[in-house]
């Protein structure tokens, strides 16, 4: 295992140190945009944290239950994050050939590729949490010991986290012939689906929000005592830190103890577990090759219309065929709709008194959707360009030039894209009864941004391509897809910002559109923000495929 | 049919490609010999649009290859050192795919994908997905699809390696016809054995640079070696010196 790691610290080693000084300056570059953009987060935390501290007599509570709920969240990503990326990590990764035919112990191996799948499947949760429970602590006026144990408790958590989502491909690798692995995916998508539902049902956040609802402040206090979830490592945690917090550090304590048993004893019991039945596993999966449907000569591309062109054609029929195909893939479509059907749920279930409320809800939802939006660029366009894989050849050394290429990837993101968008205001706008100007409103502004989204996805895909990487959730964590994330976000941002313009005067006259030159420049501040941000990230994309050799 | 003129590549400090000045008129298979990282993979890279260039030109069949690269590509087909190819597609899939973007005729490529499969002992794996495909198998299927869209310039960078006796057989035996049918082949092989037989010129490429450039004949001639193009490549690049070492082992 030393052996192992210490290769993983070189390779680290050699990245930082062997690098040019190109390489330096955009490494830098990026530190610094992450450090901002976790002092945003960092900002925004503790902006919402004093407000709720500040509410009175029930403020501490609901700060404990929102850390028991971010925990809750972090602590079932991390589980869908490590059981999707195990089954490449575990079972399909390209090194594990050579490793299984060294005097290492299966057990070692497992070990290894278990650490790896737990670091890769919860950095980026983790990094999150570290300003999240930063501002916590500074709004609960807490000292160094509460840094010092969230910092050390954080690790069994994820390492919990990413123990179930193993185990749980470790489970169904075992149930499931190796030839059926589609079909373990779809069953692992739909206890993942289930397992959103039970999410949100123990999070309830719309009671929260419907405080008027429940007659005595007793009864509102007593739903906020209420445990999320108890038997949760998430609720283990929050109690650790929470109680810690408010001074009960006899009961943090006992938390704390549970966490680490718990941790250490899942922990072993996965490398026991392991041990045992992951070299079957392994060995099943190398037989896991798929038979295509033996079907007429010239039938290939019947899904895409002929319309597009012989070239055209038969490129977005490859992306297809191959999307199909690929369970990393669509397993995570399957995610998606749930969360699409969660979200109209909420909406539907929110309480909206005010005219003041609901306009206010209806401009959000804009940007909600927006948000959306943005993650399903970022898991289904970004990658578009990476996943053409070490095959990228194939397709360079064609007559093909590059702005088809990048168009074709456009094409095949923006129609389902728009569709989606598309959906989910026109449905949320029904369930919130808004007027004909935000109905209007809010179709432009989403078909923009799935335009807009759907561009900038495959410019940044393009800027950082990461042909080497053997999944899809590689490519969406890598330095590039969360670069991407954060410009997508700052956009979604921006356009709601300048639309705040534009809905304040219809909210005051009800009107419309009003002609003031404040509208004027908010419509053409849009425009030019929707053309750069469509236009930039594919030029520069383009010109960093063109330089780079691939 | 394919011609160089300075070109040259350079990453940060390393010059992969020296000043190449080439002529290869067509019909003719050229092997560039060359020991490992003397910068055989960036040429055909950069004739075949793959990379650009840092200074220089290389045309293809009249065609520059930066400033009219749709024209180049549409004549010329490539065979890469590896033969990745899409493992979730089928490999009649891929065979279709290379088509159409080539826009080779569907009824020649329902004829002739049948005939290219049997050629290469590929015909029942059609229908299994690439990814169940073992190295060689690959290495056929690529190169079935570059006979498929008919190229008039094939750059072939390692295309022995990988298959068996009687595929590398039929493989010489392909090249041999295509030369005599007008195409011209740029390989870059390390089987010398193979480049003495097909090539009917051959360039040595040291550290980016081409430092000799003619037949088999011409080279032993200027090495003042007899025997096999192996002796002469050795005698050329100093590849003998390890003859010292060998006496430790």
């Amino acid at each position: 295992m030393t052996l192992l790691l210490r290769v993983q610290f070189l390779k680290l080693k050699n990245w930082i140190t062997r690098g040019s000084w190109g390489d330096r300056v955009k490494a830098a570059g990026f530190a610094l945009l992450g450090l901002l953009f976790l002092s945003g987060i960092h900002w925004s935390f503790y902006r919402f944290l004093t407000v709720i501290r500040n509410v009175e007599i029930i403020g501490e509570l609901l700060l404990i239950k929102i850390l028991a709920m971010a925990f809750m969240t972090g602590f079932f990503m991390i589980v869908f994050s490590s059981t999707i990326a195990s089954f490449s990590t575990l079972f399909f990764a390209r090194d594990l050939s050579m490793l299984v035919h060294t005097p290492l112990s299966y057990r070692t191996l497992f070990g290894f590729k278990s650490l790896e799948t737990t670091v890769f499947a919860s950095w980026i949760m983790v990094l999150v949490l570290v300003p999240f429970l930063a501002a916590f602590g500074q709004v609960l006026g807490q000292g160094v010991i509460f840094y010092i144990a969230a910092g050390v408790l954080i690790f069994p958590f994820a390492g919990l986290a990413s123990a179930v989502g193993i185990g749980l491909s470790l489970l169904l690798m075992r149930l499931f012939p190796a030839r059926r692995v589609r079909e373990a995916m779809l069953v692992l998508a739909v206890v993942m689906g289930t397992g959103l539902f039970l999410w949100v049902r123990w999070l309830a956040p719309a009671q929260f929000l419907r405080a008027d609802t429940l007659e005595f402040v007793i009864q509102y206090i007593t739903l906020l005592k209420a445990p999320t979830a108890p038997y949760l490592p998430s609720y283990w945690l929050a109690q650790a830190l929470g109680q810690y917090a408010q001074g009960n550090e006899a009961v943090a304590a006992r938390y704390a103890a549970l966490l680490l048993g718990v941790s250490v004893v899942a922990g072993a019991g996965l490398l026991w577990v392991g041990q045992h039945v992951y070299y079957t596993g392994w060995a099943s999966a190398q037989e896991a090759g798929r038979r295509g449907k033996v079907r007429p000569i010239g039938n290939e591309w019947r899904w895409v219309p002929p319309i597009m062109g012989r070239r055209f054609r038969a490129y977005l029929g490859k992306d297809l065929a191959i999307f199909r195909r690929d369970s990393n893939q669509w397993s995570q479509l399957l995610m998606l709709v749930s969360i699409v059907a969660i979200y109209l749920i909420s909406i539907r279930k929110l309480p909206l008194d005010t005219p003041f409320l609901k306009a206010l809800i209806s401009f959000l939802n804009i940007g909600m959707v927006g948000f959306v939006l943005a993650s399903v660029a970022l898991r289904f366009v970004f990658p578009a360009v990476s996943v053409e894989g070490k095959s990228w050849w194939a397709l360079r050394a064609s007559p093909m030039s590059l702005w088809e290429i990048l168009w074709g990837k456009f094409l095949s993101g923006v129609v389902p894209i728009a569709v989606m968008g598309g959906t989910l205001v026109w449905v949320s706008n029904i369930f919130l009864g808004v007027d004909s100007f935000v109905v209007r409103l809010s179709n432009v502004t989403v078909l923009a941004m799935a335009v807009t989204l759907s561009a900038m996805g495959v410019g940044f895909g393009a800027l950082f391509p990461r042909f080497e990487m053997e999944n899809v959730a590689q490519i969406q964590t890598s330095p590039g897809g969360l670069l991407f994330m954060v410009t997508a976000l700052f956009y979604v941002g921006a356009t709601l910002a300048l639309e705040a313009v534009l809905m304040r005067g219809h909210y005051f006259s009800g009107r419309g559109l009003i002609r003031s030159d404040e509208s004027l420049y908010a419509v053409a501040a849009l425009v030019a923000l929707n053309a750069s941000a469509f236009a930039l990230p594919l030029i520069l994309g383009k010109s960093h495929l063109e330089r780079a050799d691939l | 049919m394919i011609k160089t003129e300075g070109l040259m590549k350079r990453f940060q400090s390393v010059v992969a490609v020296d000043r190449l000045d080439l002529d290869i008129p067509a019909g003719e298979i050229f092997g560039f010999l060359g020991p490992n990282g003397a910068g055989k993979t960036t040429t055909v890279k950069l004739m075949t649009g793959l990379l650009r260039p840092s200074a220089g030109r290389s045309w293809v069949g009249g065609f520059d290859v930066q400033t009219h690269p749709k024209e180049a590509k549409k004549i010329m087909g490539l065979v890469p050192d590896q033969p990745y190819v899409y493992p979730h597609l089928t490999g009649i899939e891929f065979l279709r795919f290379i088509g159409d973007l080539y826009e080779v005729d569907l009824s020649y490529q329902k004829k002739k994908i049948p005939e290219l499969l049997e050629m290469f002992e590929l015909n029942d794996m059609g229908s299994e997905l690439v990814e169940t495909f073992s190295h060689g198998m690959r290495q056929k299927l690529v190169l079935a699809g570059v006979l498929l869209h008919q190229p008039k310039v094939l750059f072939l960078d390692e295309p022995m390696v990988g298959l068996d006796p009687k595929s590398a057989r039929l493989v010489k035996d392909v090249f041999q016809r295509l030369s005599q049918s007008g195409v011209t082949l740029f390989m870059c092989t390390h089987v010398l054995e193979i480049a003495e037989r097909l090539c009917h010129r051959v360039g040595i490429v040291q550290q980016g640079r081409l430092t000799r450039v003619g037949t088999v004949a011409d080279l032993r001639a200027q090495a003042s070696r007899s025997g096999t193009l192996e002796d002469v490549f050795l005698a050329l690049t100093g590849g003998d010196q390890y003859r010292d070492l060998l006496r430790f082992l």
